[in-house]
C-alpha cells in the first residue's frame, strides 16, 4: 500500500503548481483552471485520508466538492462570456475601471 | 459510522431554511411554466418566504435540534443570525422591486432570476449558520457564494458590474480552494468533519499538530476572505462598488455576517484555544480596521467608501473573535455575545447606507461622488435623515444601536484584558468619523448646485426599506436588552 | 404618586425640540425664534420648579445610595452579568448646572433671534436637543447612560458649528469631532476597566463609588487595586481634560469657538466645558479620592500651568471672541486647582466656579455676538469708540469683563475667592499657599488683556473698520442692543450679580454636594 504521505505530497505538489498559475496568469479561463487542480488537489487530499482512516464521510465530501466545482465552472465561464463581451479578452487584467 | 438516515420529525427545525429554498424553486417553477414574465410575484412570494422564514426563526427560538447526523445543528446562536441575514434579505428583496427597474431596465424583464439567486443565497448563508461539519459548512458557503457571484455581475451592460463579479469570482474560488485544502489537512490531522469530534480529536491528543495548525489557518484564512478581512480584502471594494447597489448591500452585509457566523461556531466548537491561531485572529483585526478606516477616509466615491467601511466593520467583529479565542478569563461569551450583536446592528445600518446610495446615485442618477450629494438632506428630509441616523451609528454615535453594540464590544474586550484592543478599536472608530460625517457635511451643511438632478418621483419600496432600517436602528438603541441578551445566552450554550 | 421629574424634565426638552421642527413648518421664519424660545421656557420654569420645590437632596450623589434626590431607575439591559439602567438623579453638584444648562439655552435662543437667519428650525431645535443630551450628562448616575448623552452632545453640536458657522466651520467642527471622540473612548475604557474589577452588578456610579472605597476592587490583568486605581484616574483625566479643555489638549476649543456661531459659543463655553469639570470631579475625584489625593500635586501645576498659558495666549489675541475662548481655559484651570486642593472651600469654589463662568462667558459670547453682529467685525483692532453709539452692549461688554476679572460683587469674585482662600490651606498641593500666588497672578494677566480690549473698542474715536468718524459726535451706521436682545443679556447679568452678592444661594447647595467629596481625603476636616 502507498502510505499517506506520498498522497499528501502529491496533492501539495498540485496545489502548488496550481497556485502558481492562478498567480502568474493573465487568462480567466487558464486561471479558472488552476483553480480547478487546486480544488483537486484538496480533493485528493481528502480521498486518500479517508481511504487511509477507512472513513466514508470523505469521499462524500469529494462528491460534494466536484459537483460544487462544476457548478463554479459553470458561473464562472457565465461571467467571463459577459468579460469577454464586453473587453474583448478574458485578460483579467484588464478590466481596471475601479482603482484600488 | 455517521447515521444519515432522518425523520421528518427532524424536518421541523430546518422550517426557516425550506421556507426560504422552497419559494425559489417554487418562483423557477412558476418561471419556466408561464410564458410571461412574473418579477412582481416573484418578489411577493420571495418577500412572504423571508417574512415566514423569520417568524419560523423567532418560533424556533429555544429549540436545540440537530439534523443529517450532527451536521446540522439548530440552536439560539444559528436562530440569532438567520434573523439577522433575514432582516437584510428582507430590506434587499423588497428595495430591489424600484432599484431594478431603475438602474438597470433590461435586468427588469430578469427580476425573477435575480430574486431567485438572492433565495438561494440566503438559504446559503442560513445554513452556514446552522452547519457543525466542515462538509455542511463548505457546501453551504459555496450555496451562498456562487449566486452572489452571478448577482455581483448582474448589471450585464454595465461595465463595473462584470468587473466586480469578476475580480470576486476569480478570488472567490481561490478561497474556496484554500478553504478546501485547509479542510483536508484538518480532515488529515483529526479523522472528522464534524466540529464536535475535532474538538474531541484535538482533546484526546491524537493529532498531527503541524498539519492541523496548517489546515486550521488555511481554513481561517478562508473565512477571512468571505468577511473581507485585510489582506484577504482585495475583491471587496471592487465588487461593492461594481455590484448592483441592493447586491453592494447584500454581500456586504449578510454575507459578512454568515462568514461570521461560520468563523465564530468553528473556532469555538472545532479548534478549542490550544490551537494558536489567537495572534492571528489578533493582527487580522487590527490591520483590518485600520486599513478599512484609512482607505475609507481617502475615498471620492461614498459607495466606495461604504465598501470600506464595512471592510474596517469586519475588524471591529474580529476583536470578538480574538478575545473568546484567548479565553483569558472564561467571561468569553460576552465578548462574543458582544460581537454577535454588533453583526446584527451592523447588518440595519449597512444595509440602509447602501439603499440610500442605491436610491440617490443609480435610482435618481445625483452621482456617485460625495459632491453629489450636496443639499439633499434638505430635499429630501427623511432620507437625510436616515442617512444620519445611519452614518453617525456605524461611526458609534448614539442614533442608533450601533453606539450601543460597539461600546459594548469594547466592554467585552476591556473585561477579556484586552484594553489596547478596545483604545485601537476606539481610535479607529473615532477616525471613521472623519468620513462617515463627511457624507451628512454634503448632505446638510452643503447647499444643493443649481442643476442638480430632479427627485421628484418617489420609489414607495426603496424608500420603505430605507425607513425602515432607519427606524430599526434607533430602535435597537433603546431596545437593545433582547438583542444582547439572546446572543449572550446563544454564546454561553456555544461556548459550553 | 410620584412624579418622575428628572425623566419629564429630559422629554419635555426633547419634545420642545421636535415640536420647534413641526411648528416650524407652519410659522413665519421670523417667528420660528420666538416659538423655540417659548417652548425653551418650559424646561427652564421646570427644571426651576424642581430645584425650589422638589429638590431635597443634601449630600453627595455618589456617596450614598440615597443621597440624590428624585431618583428614578428602570433596567435598560444586561450585559456580563452588569445590569445597564436607565438611572438618573440629581445633587447639589447637578442641579445647578442643570438650572444653568436650562437657563444659557434659552438665553442662547434669544439671542440667536436677529443672526441666525439661515435654516432657522433646524438651529433651534438642534439648540434644544442639545440643551436635552446636556441635561442628560448631569443627570445621569449610570455609567452608560452617562456616556450616552455624553456622546449624544457631539452631534448637535457638530451641526451647529458646520452649518450655521463662520467660514472655517467644516474644519472646525471636525476638530471638535476628532479631538472630543477619542477622548471619550479613553474614558470609557479606563471607567469600563474600573468597573470589571470593582465587585459590582451595576453599572451604576454610585454601586462603583461604594466598591472603590471599600475597596472591593480585583486587580485588572497584572495591575493591582492600587495600580489600576492610578492608571483609571490617568486615563479619566486625560479623556475629561480635552473636554475642558487643559492646556495641551486645548487647541479644538479656539476653532470651535471662532468658528461657531455665538448663541452655539454660549452653549459650549457655558455648559459643554463644564461636562469636562463635572466628569473629573465626579469620578476622578470622587471615585478615586485616594489616586486624586496621590497626584493633586500634578493636578494642580496642571490647573496652572492652563491659567497662566490661558492668559497668555489670551493676550496674544486680537479676536474678541479668541479672547474669551482663552479667558475660559484660564478660568477652567482655578477649577482644576480648587478639586486638587480638597478642602471644602476650594472644591465647593469650584463647581461654583463652573456656574459662574458659565453664566460670564455665556454674557461674554452673547455681547461679542451683538457687537459682531451690529459691525461685521470682532477684531479688536478694527473696532474703536463703540461707547458712543451702542451704550448699552458697551455696558454689559464693560460688566462682563469685570465679573471676568473677578471685580467684587460679581459671581467671578466670590468663586475665585472661594477657590483661593480653600487651596492655599490645602494639605493635598506641597506648597500650596505658592501654588495659589501663583494661580492668582492670572487674575493680572485676565485684567490685563480685558481692560486692553475693553479700552481699544470702547473709547477713543468711533470706528468700525476702514469706517471711520469725526470725533465731533458724527455716528455709523450701528444700533445699539435692541428689547429682544437685552433681555437675555440683563438676565444673565443679573444672575451674575446675584450670585456675586448672595453666593450663598448656590454656594450653600453646592456645599452640601461637595463636603463629602473633600471628606473623603481629609477624614473631616478639611
Amino acid at each position: 500500500m502507498v502510505p499517506p504521505s506520498y498522497y499528501v505530497l502529491l496533492s501539495a505538489l498540485i496545489f502548488a503548481i496550481g497556485l502558481y498559475g492562478v498567480l502568474t496568469r493573465r487568462n480567466a479561463v487558464v486561471i479558472l483552471m488552476c483553480v480547478e487542480l487546486m480544488l483537486n488537489a484538496a480533493n485528493l487530499n481528502i480521498v486518500a485520508f479517508a481511504a487511509y482512516l477507512g472513513d466514508v464521510t470523505g469521499q462524500i465530501l469529494v462528491l460534494f466538492a466536484l459537483a460544487i466545482a462544476a457548478a463554479e465552472v459553470a458561473v464562472g465561464l457565465g461571467i467571463f462570456i459577459l468579460v469577454y463581451r464586453e473587453y474583448g479578452t478574458v485578460d483579467v487584467t484588464l478590466p481596471r475601471g475601479m482603482r484600488w | 459510522m455517521v447515521e444519515l438516515g432522518f425523520q421528518q420529525a427532524d424536518l421541523l427545525p430546518l422550517a426557516p431554511e425550506i421556507a426560504i429554498l422552497g419559494s425559489a424553486l417554487l418562483i423557477l417553477l412558476i418561471d419556466s411554466f408561464s410564458r410571461g414574465k412574473h418579477g412582481k410575484a416573484a418578489v411577493a412570494i420571495a418577500a412572504a418566504s423571508v417574512a415566514a422564514a423569520f417568524a419560523a426563526s423567532l418560533a424556533l427560538y429555544g429549540t436545540t435540534a440537530e439534523a443529517f447526523g450532527g451536521t446540522f445543528v439548530v440552536d439560539g446562536f444559528s436562530l440569532f443570525f438567520n434573523v439577522a441575514i433575514l432582516l437584510v434579505t428582507a430590506l434587499v428583496v423588497v428595495s430591489s422591486l424600484d432599484y431594478l427597474e431603475e438602474f438597470y431596465p433590461e435586468g427588469a424583464d430578469e427580476l425573477t432570476e435575480y430574486v431567485v439567486l438572492l433565495l438561494f443565497a440566503t438559504a446559503g448563508m442560513m445554513l452556514m449558520a446552522s452547519s457543525r461539519s466542515l462538509v455542511t459548512a463548505f457546501i453551504a458557503l459555496e450555496l451562498a457564494a456562487l449566486p452572489s457571484y452571478a448577482l455581483v455581475a448582474f448589471a450585464k451592460r454595465n461595465r463595473a458590474s462584470i468587473e466586480g463579479g469578476m475580480k470576486y469570482f476569480v478570488l472567490g474560488a481561490l478561497s474556496s480552494a484554500f478553504l478546501l485544502y485547509g479542510i483536508s489537512l484538518v480532515y488529515g490531522a483529526t479523522g472528522a468533519f464534524d466540529f464536535v469530534a475535532i474538538a474531541d480529536a484535538i482533546a484526546a491528543g491524537d493529532v498531527e499538530p503541524g498539519v492541523l495548525s496548517l489546515g486550521s489557518l488555511l481554513v481561517l484564512f478562508g473565512l477571512a476572505f468571505k468577511v473581507a478581512a485585510v489582506p484577504f480584502h482585495v475583491w471587496a471594494p471592487d465588487a461593492y462598488t461594481g455590484a448592483p447597489t441592493t447586491i453592494a448591500a447584500f454581500v456586504s452585509s449578510a454575507s459578512k455576517i454568515a462568514g461570521f457566523v461560520l468563523l465564530f461556531r468553528l473556532f469555538t466548537t472545532a479548534f478549542p484555544a490550544e490551537v494558536d491561531w489567537v495572534y492571528a485572529a489578533i493582527v487580522l483585526s487590527v490591520v483590518t480596521m485600520t486599513y478599512g478606516n484609512f482607505a475609507a477616509a481617502v475615498q471620492d466615491s461614498v459607495k466606495r467608501m461604504l465598501a470600506y467601511s464595512s471592510i474596517a466593520h469586519a475588524g471591529y467583529a474580529l476583536i470578538a473573535v480574538a478575545v473568546f479565542s484567548a479565553e483569558a478569563t472564561g467571561d468569553s461569551a460576552f465578548a462574543l455575545g458582544a460581537g454577535m450583536s454588533h453583526l446584527l446592528v451592523y447588518g440595519l445600518m449597512n444595509t440602509g447606507a447602501f439603499l440610500v446610495v442605491a436610491l440617490v446615485d443609480d435610482y435618481y442618477g445625483a452621482g456617485y461622488t460625495f459632491e453629489d450629494y450636496a443639499g439633499l438632506g434638505r430635499k429630501m428630509p427623511a432620507v437625510g435623515l436616515a442617512m444620519a441616523v445611519f452614518m453617525l451609528s456605524l461611526a458609534g454615535l448614539p442614533t442608533g444601536g450601533g453606539f450601543v453594540s460597539k461600546l459594548v464590544l469594547f466592554a467585552g474586550a476591556v473585561n477579556s484584558g484586552f484594553w489596547w484592543l478596545a483604545l485601537l478599536g476606539g481610535v479607529n472608530s473615532a477616525l471613521s468619523l472623519y468620513y462617515y460625517t463627511r457624507v451628512l457635511k454634503w448632505m446638510w451643511v452643503e447647499e444643493a448646485p443649481e442643476d442638480q438632478v430632479e427627485l421628484d418621483r418617489k420609489p414607495l419600496a426603496l424608500y420603505a426599506s430605507i425607513l425602515f432600517a432607519a427606524v430599526a436602528t434607533v430602535a435597537l438603541l433603546f431596545a437593545f436588552a433582547p438583542v444582547i441578551e439572546t446572543a449572550t445566552a446563544a454564546a454561553e450554550a456555544l461556548l459550553e | 404618586m410620584e412624579v418622575p421629574w428628572l425623566t419629564l424634565l429630559l422629554t419635555v426638552t426633547f419634545a420642545a425640540a421636535v415640536a420647534t421642527l413641526a411648528v416650524g413648518r407652519y410659522v413665519s421664519d421670523e417667528r420660528t425664534g420666538h416659538v423655540a424660545f417659548a417652548l425653551s421656557l418650559a424646561p427652564l420654569l421646570l427644571s426651576i420648579y424642581i430645584w425650589l420645590m422638589e429638590f431635597t437632596a443634601d449630600g453627595n450623589a455618589l456617596l450614598g445610595a440615597d443621597n440624590a434626590a428624585l431618583q428614578e431607575s428602570y433596567s435598560w439591559f444586561t450585559f456580563a452579568g452588569y445590569e445597564v439602567q436607565y438611572y438618573v438623579g440629581v445633587d447639589g453638584i447637578s442641579m445647578p448646572l442643570v438650572v444653568l444648562t436650562t437657563l444659557l439655552a434659552s438665553a442662547a435662543i434669544m439671542s440667536a433671534w436677529p443672526s441666525i437667519t439661515s435654516h432657522r428650525k433646524e438651529f433651534y431645535s438642534l439648540v434644544l436637543f442639545l440643551e436635552a443630551a446636556l441635561i442628560g450628562v448631569f443627570v445621569a448616575l449610570d455609567l452608560f447612560l452617562f456616556f450616552v448623552f455624553w456622546e449624544a452632545v457631539l452631534i448637535p453640536m457638530y451641526f451647529l458649528i458646520a452649518v450655521w458657522g463662520g467660514s472655517d466651520r467644516r474644519y472646525a467642527a471636525m476638530k471638535f469631532l476628532i479631538y472630543t471622540n477619542p477622548a471619550f473612548l479613553v474614558v470609557f475604557v479606563s471607567a469600563t476597566a474600573l468597573i470589571f474589577s470593582a465587585d459590582v452588578n451595576t453599572l451604576s456610579i454610585v454601586d462603583l463609588t461604594a466598591a472603590v472605597h471599600d475597596d472591593a476592587l480585583t486587580g485588572y490583568f497584572g495591575l493591582t487595586p492600587e495600580q489600576l486605581k492610578l492608571a483609571a484616574f490617568a486615563g479619566l483625566f486625560i479623556g475629561f481634560a480635552v473636554k475642558v479643555p487643559v492646556v495641551p489638549f486645548h487647541t479644538w476649543l479656539p476653532d470651535a469657538h471662532v468658528e461657531a456661531p455665538s448663541p452655539v459659543s454660549v452653549l459650549l463655553a457655558g455648559v459643554l466645558l463644564k461636562m469636562g469639570t463635572y466628569g473629573l470631579l465626579r469620578f476622578n475625584f470622587t471615585v478615586l479620592p485616594e489616586a486624586a489625593a496621590a497626584v493633586a500635586g500634578l493636578v494642580a501645576a496642571v490647573g496652572v500651568v492652563s491659567v497662566i498659558y490661558g492668559a497668555l495666549l489670551a493676550m496674544a489675541q486680537t479676536d474678541l471672541k479668541r479672547i474669551v475662548a482663552y479667558s475660559s481655559i484660564s478660568s477652567m484651570g482655578y477649577v482644576l486647582l480648587g478639586l486638587a486642593a480638597y478642602t471644602y472651600y476650594s472644591v465647593g469654589g469650584a463647581t461654583f466656579q463652573m456656574i459662574s463662568h458659565g453664566l460670564i462667558s455665556g454674557l461674554m459670547f452673547m455681547v461679542v455676538g451683538v457687537v459682531y453682529h451690529e459691525t461685521h467685525h470682532r477684531d479688536v483692532r478694527e473696532l474703536s469708540g463703540l461707547w458712543r453709539q451702542t451704550p448699552v452692549a458697551a455696558f454689559i461688554f464693560l460688566a462682563a469683563a469685570f465679573a471676568y476679572m473677578g471685580l467684587p460683587g460679581m459671581s467671578g469674585f466670590a468663586a475665585e475667592a472661594f477657590v483661593f482662600i480653600g487651596s492655599a490651606a490645602s494639605t493635598t498641593i506641597p506648597y500650596a499657599p505658592l501654588v495659589t500666588m501663583t494661580a492668582m497672578f492670572g487674575i493680572v494677566l485676565v485684567a490685563g488683556y480685558l481692560l486692553f480690549a475693553l479700552q481699544k473698542t470702547l473709547f477713543g474715536e468711533l470706528r468700525i473698520g476702514e469706517h471711520q468718524t469725526a470725533a465731533d459726535g458724527g455716528s455709523l451706521d450701528v444700533s445699539d442692543v435692541s428689547l429682544a436682545q437685552a433681555v437675555p443679556l440683563f438676565a444673565l447679568l443679573a444672575a451674575i450679580v446675584l450670585l456675586g452678592v448672595q453666593p450663598d444661594v448656590v454656594y450653600d447647595v453646592i456645599a452640601d454636594g461637595t463636603a463629602g467629596v473633600v471628606d473623603l481625603v481629609t477624614g473631616g476636616d478639611g
